[in-house]
This record gives C-alpha cells, sequence and structure tokens, in this order.
C-alpha cells in the first residue's frame, strides 16, 4: 500500500461520532437564530447611526458654530465608519456559499483586498479628520474644564490614539495573512 | 416535521461526519472548532436546501458549502493544536492506540502546510470523492484536478515521511 492509500485508509477510520438528536435541535435553533442575529446587528447599527445624527442636529452643528461643527464632523466620522463595518459585513455574509469554490476564493480574496483598503486609506483619514476636530476644541476644553480633567483628556485622548492606530495596524496584518492564505496555491 | 425537514435530517445525517473531517483537515484537528464550523455548513445547507437543482449529487453539493464556509472562517483561524483538541478519555491508552494519534497529527500537520484550495482537493480525494465531482466543487477542469491531486499526493507522502 502505498503512503498516500495508506494515509486515506488512516483518514476514514478516524473515530467520530455521528450527530445527535441534540445536534439537530441545535441546527434547528441556530438556523432561526441566524437570521435574528442579522435583525439585531442591523437595529444596532442603525440605531447608532439615528442616535449620533441626532445628536449631531441637537448640539446645533447646522448653526456652523465651530464647537459645533468639530462635534459634527467627529460624529460625521464615526457615522461614516459605522456604516462602512455595516456594508462590509453585509456584502461578507451576503457572498454565496453555493458557488463554486473557485469563484467563490476569488469574491473572497476582493473582499479582503477592500478591507485592506478601508483600513490602510478610508480609516486613517477618518482617523486624521477626528483627531484634528478634536485638537480644535482642546482650547475651549482649557477654558472651560478644570486643570485636572483637561490634563486628563488630553492624554487619555493620546493613549486611545494610539490603541487605534495598534487595532488598525493588528486588523491589516490579519487581513493580509488571509490574503496570503487564499493565494496560496 | 414537514417532508422539506425530514429530508434535510436525512442529508444531515448521512452527510455529517463526512464534513466534519473536512472541517477538520481546515482547523488542523481542533474538534470542538470543527463541529462549530459543521454545524454552520449546515445551517447554510438548511437554508439553501430550497435553491438545489439537483444538477449535482447532494454531496458535491454540500461540498461546496462547506469548503466555502471553511474559506470564510480563514480570519478566525485560532485553533488548538491537536493534543489539545481532542479530550483526553477519546485518546486511546494502548499502543496502538497512541500509534494511531501520532499518525493523525502527522496527517494534520502535514495538511495544514498545503494552501486552502489543495487542501480542499486533497481532504475531498481522502473522502473518495470521484475527480470528476470534485472538479465540480472546484470549477476546474477534471485534467486539472488529476495534476493537481498527483502533486499533492506526492507533496503529502513526502511530508509524513519528512522527506
Amino acid at each position: 500500500m502505498s503512503d498516500f492509500e495508506q494515509l486515506k485508509h488512516s483518514w476514514k477510520e478516524q473515530a467520530l461520532e455521528g450527530p445527535s438528536e441534540k445536534d439537530f435541535m441545535e441546527l434547528k435553533i441556530g438556523t432561526k437564530n441566524m437570521a435574528r442575529k442579522q435583525r439585531i446587528t442591523n437595529v444596532v447599527l442603525l440605531t447608532t447611526v439615528a442616535v449620533l445624527v441626532f445628536f449631531f442636529f441637537s448640539i446645533g452643528a447646522m448653526d456652523f458654530d465651530h464647537v459645533a461643527l468639530a462635534i459634527g464632523s467627529m460624529i460625521a466620522v464615526l457615522v461614516i465608519r459605522v456604516v462602512v463595518e455595516f456594508l462590509s459585513i453585509n456584502h461578507l455574509n451576503g457572498l454565496s456559499t453555493i458557488a463554486n469554490v473557485g469563484s467563490f476564493n476569488k469574491k473572497l480574496r476582493t473582499y479582503y483586498k477592500n478591507r485592506v483598503w478601508v483600513h490602510l486609506a478610508l480609516t486613517p483619514v477618518l482617523l486624521a479628520i477626528y483627531s484634528y476636530a478634536f485638537w480644535t476644541l482642546l482650547p475651549d476644553f482649557k477654558m472651560n474644564l478644570s486643570k485636572g480633567f483637561y490634563t486628563y483628556i488630553v492624554y487619555s485622548s493620546v493613549v486611545l490614539l494610539l490603541f487605534f492606530i495598534f487595532f488598525i495596524g493588528n486588523e491589516v496584518r490579519k487581513e493580509l495573512q488571509v490574503l496570503r492564505e487564499l493565494k496560496k496555491d | 416535521m414537514t417532508r422539506l425537514e425530514e429530508e434535510f435530517k436525512s442529508i444531515y445525517r448521512e452527510n455529517y461526519t463526512k464534513v466534519m473531517r473536512l472541517c477538520m483537515g481546515y482547523v488542523s484537528g481542533d474538534m470542538e472548532t470543527a463541529k462549530d464550523l459543521t454545524q454552520e455548513v449546515f445551517i447554510k445547507v438548511w437554508s439553501n436546501l430550497g435553491t438545489f437543482r439537483k444538477e449535482s449529487h447532494i454531496t458535491t453539493w454540500i461540498y461546496r458549502i462547506a469548503v466555502n464556509t471553511c474559506l470564510m472562517k480563514l480570519r478566525d483561524k485560532k485553533n488548538k493544536s491537536l493534543i489539545e483538541a481532542i479530550p483526553m478519555d477519546m485518546v486511546a491508552e494502548t499502543a496502538s492506540g497512541q500509534k494511531k494519534e501520532k499518525e493523525y497529527q502527522e496527517m494534520y500537520r502535514c495538511i495544514a502546510t498545503l494552501g486552502p484550495t489543495n487542501k480542499a482537493i486533497i481532504l475531498m480525494e481522502l473522502e473518495g470523492l470521484p475527480q470528476k465531482e470534485i472538479a465540480r466543487v472546484m470549477g476546474l477542469k477534471h485534467e486539472a484536478i488529476r495534476t493537481r491531486v498527483h502533486r499533492i499526493k506526492n507533496q503529502l507522502s513526502k511530508c509524513v515521511n519528512y522527506e
């Protein structure tokens, strides 16, 4: 028997249990949960966007007062990022898994390429706008807040910015790794 | 239970272990992750069953969904090694059991060195799916599959023999 034939023989000999009645019941629940989960995600994301848009108008950002404008820009940036993420998740979940593997792989690669671009181009631009808007607010914070709280805001925002840069870097690394893996053969 | 539900239940029972083995090949033998993946595959089978046009065998169709689902999950790859993944009570204590265990570990180690497409091809070949059907799943020509299978077989044989 060749090495491969031996492998083939051993492969099918693996002791695997068949599905239980419990597995089947869980599967049925899973089918219902999947549709519900999607609905919940949609509701959560749309609510977030609605709250942010509502906040944008309630602070009077349309009055072009520089504080309101800065906060408005920060909100707009968040809304854009949330919407992009929402569309991205929907796009991935919408890929048809009944397609042949070759064409599915191609679509998956395009998806990850787009994701990398979102992380490398769009997100840094949005982060820069957010940071700039925040920076323009600092004199107002300094004037209206206690020295201690102002210092806290400045330092915590730097920490947060560093955290985001690290987070984005990590996401890019992971997605590039998947891309490399998908291109391997 | 409706007729479609009954049909699905029999498809589920018949194909469960095949899909489970394929998923194990993608997650280096991590049984727990493979089980979750298998359930996800069958959720997709169930939701798409109405669209199955019977142009190919149902197993071929399920393999498509299984491989695509495994590809989709590449990003979440946090698989435990085979030693961690298999519960202690499942590890045979006899010498032959330990030998088998080592054999499986080697098998998964070697399968893990392949890219996702070659992995899919060889996992279906190991399951004994005809190459014509593998070609249908992959969307490649039969001839291309035959060449690839030959190459991967050699690669795997060399790997298990540490050549």
